[in-house]
């Protein structure tokens, strides 16, 4: 799509806003109840305005949450980089290399996403107990490495599969050793599927309830997830933390993905067979 | 052109060789995953045939019990209930998740202002945390909630929709299909955007429709990462487990229980493990099931 | 000369040798022990009384440490058992009453018999709390509280609709109920969701009428479940109760959906703080004579067997807490009602509007009475059924049926 009067493209602007608007419609509750003391939200009036803003709630769960976003940001971002540096130069090998075993361990990389989570529950918290690991961030990194990885290399290796292979062939054939065709030419072509799945190596830690409730006890080091779960409590939910909550953990990985999607980038590969 | 004198085999394809750089890149997580992952399955695996409930867990003397709790399992009618359930549960949110998915995913191939900004909004059913999404279905699917009051609208009866497990189930499914359509759409929309434009133009000027354009080389040339988010999706869909159990606990009437929440109550409610364990493992033989459904449907 | 030079590295030596002691004094007089106790209450009030109590317990007992690990609450006995599995069990952990003897079957609970017998206040805990913790002669903890269900109801929904006083029977509680349903409003408000909560908030109206878990399949059993589901049937309650938690419950009747409530003390602070006009009676029993019988809630604090000191420390702990003065502090701040009936006596006297839960409190039943190690598999097969006659998809007669057939199956394996 080379440059183009952006004045023709406001129809789909409006269409996408339209679907968008649609789709997110059972969040609006979340965003209006926030506002709301929990007798109004269930009460029989049943507004779609809060009769009065309820700030207190937001300042409540502001408070309560910013300690913790460190160290989501911290554990988001680590395995994010981790499983990148990890799967791309892997998955790069296995497609383009061919080697013995790929299937071996392409079929491991796919069970080890099919198990169940309350086959970690037990066994997790045993294990990092023996090495030490429980209540580290570096354990709960390691954790959800064991997730976002074997996913990125499945994910990559199919996007990997996309690629003309004339290209990587062609980098070869003009001198380059397998690992600078593949810095120079590969990652390049590559980069919607690096950035998405690294966007999700991200945003699965973020959202990660089940590895930090086996392994994080200590109130200094808990992601915001789990602070979020002491709404549940054994009286009832606590609506009026956990809609502004919801919100609020939910803005910084909007943020990051309005960011980081600017590099799913297109039409790198255009021109580069000719 | 310079012929590759020192990187022979490397530049054939098909010749495998046993090369060892890709092992080198994974080797040192490969074994940490070995130990990480290969412990809860071989301990999940132990633990569905030894009698592990409350009184032998803690000593760790569980007796070993065979077959006794898959049968225990298998002779369950909630067992049935729920397999099928899971089944039927993956099946439709799968459709129509990466149906809207990749529909959304066309959509967003040009490019229009404000893009980036709807792209990441539309993520949000699938970063909130999933306590607050399976809450707001909850709320919508209420007897006097927003649904009902559509329905009303258009002159249709209120539903029981939580109340009654005949409409609890979809109700569980329509709240899945929310909180997974964005996973699709991303991971197609990457792959949508690694398609060389050229081959549009081309087509284009041969005078391809839009959906021929689609058909012919979007679905085409997207298919391994559509085989690849089908696939994960449905290991995925599969062990959904806080959704159904915020929204309905199983209930009423454990009409609504998938394999992962019926596994949890009788692990973490009845704190039977080893039953729980049983039931672990015969959800895995499931998905590799269905998984092998899938790659055999590829084939033809 | 010589005895200069020997005093000089003298002195500096004698420093030495004593700051080493000193140190040696400070340091094991340091020698801590932690005690670790792992709990749920999330609530702010809570928090700040539990935090209270480690101040003036470690002011009062220097060589102690509390520390207090907060777990979710369906967590906590799995997570209890996780620990004492990878032998780093906690010091206490305040385990709800129904599980303490199924978690003591597991072998990792002390028997605090001695010490706890010793306490000021044991005589004086009522029955039902004290079985809950009883094993013949052995005792696995020390009730923290109480807590129970009753009926609040909305005194300005019962003016308007002409129900003249509140009800204190079966009959007279769905008369009220049905002068009070006008749509949107539900005439009375439960939680039969599918959980342990559908099973205790039956209990009271199943052990008033004189049944018992144990044998679901009798005529006492059948007309308390055919009460509840003749009020769905009817329009009295939603038919939305299978999905309601006890969270949800306060907020139809706070919202104004609901003119009565089956709910417990814990709630009492909300409703006061809402503005609506209510009131508190005991549940209502099947006819005029009866005594109601509610499930105990509440819960205890058990020692985990572990290092000795630990365990000390741990009873030192508890013994703090039961301290009368204290005790009432804690029950008042925590939503309990005391086990110990003469500080209940006084929380009834304080607040009159707790007092039908303290009038409760004498025929109380510990729901592990009712099938002991087995109550959860009890428990489900239980609210199985009760969710089946709810929902239509079987009849009260059959649905007990197939649940007391089940639960002969379950007390035959122990």
């Amino acid at each position: 799509m080379t440059s183009f009067a952006f004045s023709g493209r406001w129809w789909i602007t409006v269409a996408v806003v339209i679907v968008t608007a649609i789709l997110l419609s059972p969040f609006y509750w979340v965003l209006v109840g926030s506002f709301m003391t929990p007798a109004e939200l269930f009460g029989i009036k049943q507004s779609l305005w809060p009769s009065h803003f309820a700030v207190e709630n937001w300042s409540m769960a502001l408070e309560r949450l910013w300690p913790h976003v460190r160290n989501s940001l911290l554990v988001s971002a680590a395995t994010s980089i981790g499983t990148l540096i990890i799967a791309a130069p892997a998955s790069y090998g296995l497609v383009w290399k061919k080697p013995v075993g790929r299937h071996v361990l392409s079929s491991f990389m796919l069970v080890t996403q099919m198990l169940p989570a309350i086959v970690f529950v037990i066994p997790l918290f045993i294990v990092f107990s023996r090495i030490n690991l429980v209540n580290t961030l570096s354990g709960l990194i390691l954790a959800d490495m064991t997730f976002t990885v074997p996913f990125a290399l499945i994910m990559l290796s199919a996007y990997m599969k996309e690629l003309p292979y004339e290209l990587v062939e062609a980098a070869m054939v003009d001198g380059a050793g397998p690992f600078w065709a593949f810095v120079v030419v590969v990652l390049p072509i590559s980069l919607p599927g690096l950035v998405t799945v690294g966007i999700f190596s991200f945003l699965i830690p973020w959202g990660d309830l089940i590895f930090a409730l086996s392994l994080i006890t200590e109130s200094g080091l808990q992601p915001l997830t789990l602070e979020l779960y002491k709404a549940v409590g054994q009286y009832g939910i606590d609506w009026a933390f956990l809609l502004p909550g919801s919100v609020l953990t939910a803005i910084p990985a909007v943020l990051f993905v309005i960011l980081a999607s600017r590099f799913i980038v297109a039409g790198v590969t255009r021109g580069a067979i000719k | 052109m310079r012929t590759n004198a020192a990187y022979p085999s490397r530049s054939i394809p098909g010749k495998a060789r046993f090369d060892a750089s890709p092992y080198l890149f994974i080797l040192p997580f490969f074994i940490f995953c070995l130990i990480l992952l290969l412990y809860p399955v071989a301990y999940s695996l132990a633990l569905s045939f030894r009698q592990a409930t409350v009184e032998t867990f803690v000593s760790g003397d569980m007796p070993f019990n065979g077959l006794t709790q898959y049968q225990a399992a298998l002779a369950d009618p909630i067992f049935w209930r729920a397999l099928l359930n899971t089944i039927l549960f993956a099946f439709f949110s799968i459709l129509f998740q990466f149906t809207i998915g990749f529909l959304l995913g066309l959509l967003f191939q040009a490019d229009f202002p404000l893009k980036n900004f709807c792209l990441a909004l539309l993520l949000i059913p699938w970063v909130s945390p999933v306590l607050t999404a399976a809450n707001i279905f909850k709320g919508l699917f209420n007897e006097a909630g927003p649904v009902n009051r559509i329905c009303h609208l258009v002159g249709l009866g209120p539903f029981p929709w939580l109340a009654d497990p005949g409409y609890a189930f979809p109700a569980t499914i329509v709240a899945n299909i929310w909180i997974g359509f964005p996973f699709n759409f991303i991971l197609l929309y990457a792959g949508m955007r690694s398609i060389p434009t050229d081959i549009y133009e081309a087509a284009k000027i041969d005078g391809a429709t839009f959906w021929q354009r689609v058909g012919y080389i979007t679905l085409p040339v997207l298919q391994p990462v559509s085989v690849a988010v089908l696939m994960l999706g449905t290991i995925y869909t599969v062990k959904v487990f806080d959704l159904v159990w915020i929204m309905t606990g199983g209930g009423p009437a454990n009409g609504t229980h998938l394999l992962s929440t019926y596994a949890y109550q009788v692990g973490f409610s009845l704190l039977n493990f080893g039953e729980a364990a049983a039931i672990a493992t015969l959800m895995v033989l499931l998905v590799v099931l269905l998984n092998l459904l899938q790659l055999l449907l590829q084939r033809r | 000369m010589k005895t200069h030079t020997l005093r000089k590295p003298l002195f500096p030596r004698l420093i030495l040798i004593g700051s080493a002691m000193a140190g040696l004094a400070l340091a094991s007089a340091r020698a801590q022990v932690t005690v670790e106790i792992v709990h749920y209450f999330s609530v702010d009030s809570q928090i700040q009384i539990l935090n209270e109590i480690q101040k003036e317990f470690e002011a009062a007992n220097p060589g102690i440490k509390i520390q207090y690990t907060y777990v979710p609450f369906g967590e906590l006995v799995s997570r209890t058992l996780q620990m004492a599995a990878v032998r780093k069990p906690p010091g206490i952990s305040a385990i709800d009453n129904p599980d303490v003897l199924r978690v003591a079957k597991a072998g990792i609970l002390k028997d605090i018999s001695a010490d706890a017998t010793k306490l000021k206040i044991w005589e004086d805990v009522y029955p039902g709390p004290k079985s809950a913790v009883t094993d013949g002669s052995k005792v696995y903890g020390v009730p923290i509280g109480s807590n129970s269900l009753a009926l609040y109801y909305n005194k300005k929904m019962f003016a308007d609709a002409g129900v003249a006083s509140p009800p204190t029977t079966w009959p007279e509680l769905t008369e009220a109920a049905t002068k009070t349903t006008k749509s949107p409003v539900y005439g009375i408000a439960f939680s039969a969701v599918n959980d342990e909560q559908s099973t205790w908030q039956w209990e009271p109206f199943l052990w008033s009428n004189g049944g018992s878990l144990t044998d679901l399949d009798s005529e006492n059993a059948r007309a308390a479940l055919q009460l509840w589901v003749d009020w769905v049937k009817k329009g009295l309650a939603s038919k939305d109760v299978v999905n309601w938690s006890q969270g949800d419950v306060p907020n139809q009747f706070l919202g104004g959906r609901a003119a009565t409530m089956v709910m417990g003390p814990w709630q009492l602070a909300n409703v006061q703080k809402s503005g609506v006009d209510f009131g508190i009676v005991t549940i209502p029993v099947p006819k005029e004579g009866k005594k109601p019988v509610v499930p105990l809630g509440g819960e205890v604090w058990c020692v985990l067997k572990g290092d000795p000191k630990v365990e000390d420390a741990a009873m030192k702990f508890i013994q703090f807490t039961q301290e009368p003065d204290r005790l009432r502090k804690i029950c008042d701040t925590l939503n309990y009602i005391s086990s110990v009936r003469s500080i209940a006596k006084q929380q009834g006297e304080a607040n009159q509007v707790l007092q039908p839960f303290v009038d409760q409190m004498d025929t109380a039943r510990a729901r592990s009475q009712d099938g002991g190690a087995s109550y959860p598999e009890i428990s489900l097969a239980t609210r199985t059924a009760i969710q089946k006659a709810l929902t239509g998809q079987a009849t009260v007669e059959a649905a007990l049926k197939e649940a007391a057939a089940k639960i002969k199956t379950i007390l035959a394996k122990k």
